[in-house]
């Protein structure tokens, strides 16, 4: 459309200089444009087959238990629900979140993850998000000691309780929380892993958090 | 008569390698054990600065911005819009985006993923408990030696005498675990240092680390202790980071097991 026009404008442009001129004069116009650029884009949770914390052998080992998905783990959708765990032990959580995104950006696109709060209880009583919940990308080898990065709570806005709706940022988020970059356009998607590192300091509770995914085209 | 004497001799024997392999089965067992994971941030050296030069880009932004906007061409087709040869008309990178200029960016975020997960009391708390340092376990690293006080504090309680071991996890003879445990017969460039808790404050430097074991059980001591013992230690990080590793982020596991006399 805008292809359209700029070659309609660059026409007109053209075909109307002869009437204002005083001698007959033609020409060409080169236009260069730029295509508006897009960005779509899309998380699923609980994305595969065999995702949740079920089957890992290396899930709370040490601590006599057998670990088992949350009752809210649900395949395409849901919450990332690692059940009950043993707070001083780690747990993997497979398959935990895909992130697809669409553009036509031929420049890529940057993706980033933070928690829009830290982990929260019922009872409102918070826990550092930091060093507690980790994520690494998707892969048949991860096991609960595989190595993982440590999510962050974000320094921008929650938006909704607790951020249900996401973050507001004043600017780009933390260069701190990429995830994933990409360089090319096109439909892409990244499996991500979760990691869960209690600390032995936790209080006995149910706690959760939002994990917000923001894709910025470069 | 002799017969009698052979069954006595034999019940003697059968005694006696009793006593021994119930003996070397008393010795220990394991109670339980945790599993630690560090993550080791490595840096490179920071360039030398070189003062308040402004960045390429940006001058280029302000060397576009302070350009004349009417020179002797313009001031001319500002007279006569057609005099002078047939021109062509053409935009060049000047009426592009400035470099350093940044425009709006596209961006998306799609809804949250909820996370979920109740946490459940440690029942072997009463007799291991391990516990990070007030750094946590992601520890940024340079090049050379890096000291790391009270990393982990560990306390251990058990009825009977007991002993504390660690080791590299995952590692054994055969396998390959990589930088900064390594795997047997590579010595580990991440040692250890136990003392008491807690420590004085400044800490000093121990004067000897140990480096980690990476041969796999039966791994190492750490500590012992009589029965009925509740004793709590710290355990200091000393991580060798040579050239040739690359800047980035190095997990190391440690396992530790409380071994106890039953």
């Amino acid at each position: 459309m805008i292809r359209r026009l700029a070659a309609a404008a660059a026409a007109l442009a053209l075909a109307g200089t002869p009437l204002l001129a005083r001698a007959a004069t033609v020409g060409s116009a080169q236009l260069d444009y730029k295509v508006l650029p897009y960005v779509h884009a899309s998380v699923t949770p609980n994305y595969a087959s065999g995702f949740g914390v079920a089957g890992i052998s290396t899930n709370g080992l040490g601590s006599g238990t057998t670990p088992a998905n949350g009752s809210t783990a649900v395949l395409d959708g849901g919450q990332v629900d690692f059940g009950n765990v043993v707070v001083g032990y780690n747990y993997l959580y497979k398959y935990a979140a895909q992130v697809n995104v669409n553009t036509n950006d031929p420049s890529g696109f940057i993706v980033y993850a933070e928690g829009a709060t830290d982990l929260f209880t019922p009872s409102a009583s918070t826990s550092p998000l930091f060093q507690t919940l980790f994520w690494l990308p998707s892969s048949s080898g991860n096991t609960a000691f595989s190595s993982a990065t440590s999510f962050n709570k974000t320094a921008g806005t929650p938006i909704g309780v607790n951020g249900v709706n996401g973050i507001t940022y004043g600017g780009a988020p933390s260069s701190a929380s990429v995830v994933w970059t990409s360089g090319a356009s096109g439909s892409l998607s990244q499996g991500f892993d979760y990691e869960l590192r209690p600390n032995g300091s936790m209080a006995i509770s149910q706690f959760n958090v939002y994990i917000v995914y923001t894709v910025i085209g470069n | 008569m002799r017969h009698t004497r052979n069954l006595a001799l034999l019940a003697l024997v059968v005694l006696a390698a009793l006593a021994a392999f119930s003996q070397a089965d008393a010795v220990q067992a394991t109670k339980t054990s945790k599993i630690v994971e560090f993550e080791f941030v490595i840096t490179p050296s920071p360039a030398p600065s070189v003062g308040a030069l402004p960045a390429p880009q940006v001058k280029a932004a302000a060397a576009i911005a302070a350009a004349p906007r009417t020179d002797a061409s313009t001031r001319t087709l500002l007279v006569d819009p057609f005099a002078g040869p047939r021109q062509v008309a053409w935009g060049g990178p000047s009426w592009d985006v400035a470099p350093g200029i940044q425009i709006a960016q596209v961006q998306a975020q799609p809804s949250p993923v909820p996370v979920q997960f109740v946490t459940k009391a440690d029942p072997n708390a009463q007799y291991l408990q391990v516990t990070p340092g007030s750094a946590g376990t992601i520890l940024t690293a340079v090049y050379g030696t890096n000291y790391y006080a009270c990393a982990l504090t560990i306390k251990t309680y058990y009825t009977t005498a007991y002993g504390l071991t660690d080791w590299g996890y995952g590692t054994s003879t055969s396998s390959a675990i990589g930088y900064p445990i390594e795997n047997y017969p590579t010595t580990s460039y991440l040692a250890w240092a136990a003392e008491a808790s807690p420590e004085p404050v400044p800490e000093p430097t121990p004067a000897t680390f140990t480096g980690f074991y990476n041969e796999g059980s039966p791994g190492q001591t750490v500590w012992s202790k009589a029965a009925n013992v509740t004793y709590t230690g710290c355990i200091d990080l000393r991580l060798t980071v040579p050239t040739a590793v690359a800047p980035g982020t190095y997990s190391a596991v440690i396992e530790y097991n409380l071994q106890v006399t039953i």
